[in-house]
């Protein structure tokens, strides 16, 4: 196990959520770098579009997941971006909902609750316009 | 942003000082910690304080986030460090974690709205993430001061952006 500078040593359940963050980070990135490429190639320029497609809408979070998993998409660009978007989107949300078992874990009951409203609060916000 | 200015001149002559003693409901909520500074090459204890009235100015910079979509950041790190009592950096990477989840808390509406252009954000994801990065890393190696100094830059350099555009609209 590693030992950090402050002389203790850091739980795996807090590394493991460290690198939930940094994997969800870089998947994201990947996404978005291949999303910006093939609409370079397409068009061009990398100019901001007014085209309607490249506005995304949705009735609320989860709906929009719904709606680009079933729905067929113009272009790769289009599909790579909103991908990067959602992936860069639900990694912090995955983040608190790892949270609540981390402290639960640490037996941290306080956090727990704190935890859980958090999560309540960002889920029906992301559930609900 | 203005807000940022009120202790401009203590901020960048005098050391962060960690506070001795703690309300009761930031006591209640154990909101101390340490973290090993790379450039004082120490490691630095804290107790932050005034838990309520901090919410309370965090709710401000929810709303302005909300509202305005800018993430409201400077007026953060004013609350951590001035009612909060926190340590530069330590507020400053716990501003970057707030930020996400202030965007998380409006993500629906702005679906909802149509507004979000992919052609703008795509780019912009890929520049503030790795800048986040970079910076995440650069932060703890640099002193207090030349984090409030480079803070300072950023916001002054902000409001003459704002003002300008502003202006320039009439």
């Amino acid at each position: 196990m590693r030992v950090n500078k402050l002389g203790g040593s850091e739980p795996k359940f807090e590394k493991a959520i460290g690198y939930l963050l940094i994997i969800g980070v870089i998947i994201s990135l990947l996404l978005e770098i291949v999303g910006v490429v093939i609409l370079y190639r397409s068009y061009g320029n990398l100019n901001i579009s007014q085209d309607a497609n490249m506005y995304i809408k949705g009735r609320d979070f989860f709906s929009f997941i719904y709606q680009q998993i079933t729905e067929k998409h113009t272009t790769n660009a289009i599909l790579f971006m909103t991908a990067g978007i959602i992936v860069l989107i639900l990694t912090p949300y995955v983040r608190v909902i790892a949270s609540v078992f981390y402290f639960a874990w640490q037996r941290n009951i306080r956090y727990v609750l704190v935890t859980l409203f958090v999560l309540v609060v960002v889920t029906l916000s992301l559930a609900f316009h | 942003m203005l807000t940022s200015f009120a202790k401009f001149k203590e901020s960048i002559t005098k050391e962060f000082v960690p506070s001795e003693s703690q309300d009761g409901v930031s006591k209640w909520l154990q909101l101390k910690g340490s973290y090993f500074d790379e450039s004082a090459n120490k490691v630095v204890e804290y107790k932050v304080n005034n838990a309520v009235l901090g919410g309370m100015g965090m709710l401000v910079a929810g709303l302005a986030a909300g509202m305005l979509g800018i993430g409201a950041g400077a007026f953060k790190v004013m609350v951590h460090e001035y009612i909060l009592k926190m340590p530069p950096k330590v507020s400053s990477t716990t501003s970057s974690f707030v930020i996400g989840m202030t965007a998380l808390a409006g993500i629906s509406v702005y679906l909802f709205s149509g507004l979000m252009n992919l052609t703008l954000m795509a780019p912009m994801a890929i520049g503030t993430t790795i800048g986040a990065v970079v910076g995440g890393r650069v932060l703890n190696h640099i002193s207090n001061r030349t984090l409030r100094i480079l803070f300072f830059v950023i916001v002054a350099l902000l409001i003459a952006q704002m003002l300008y555009k502003g202006v320039m609209s009439l």
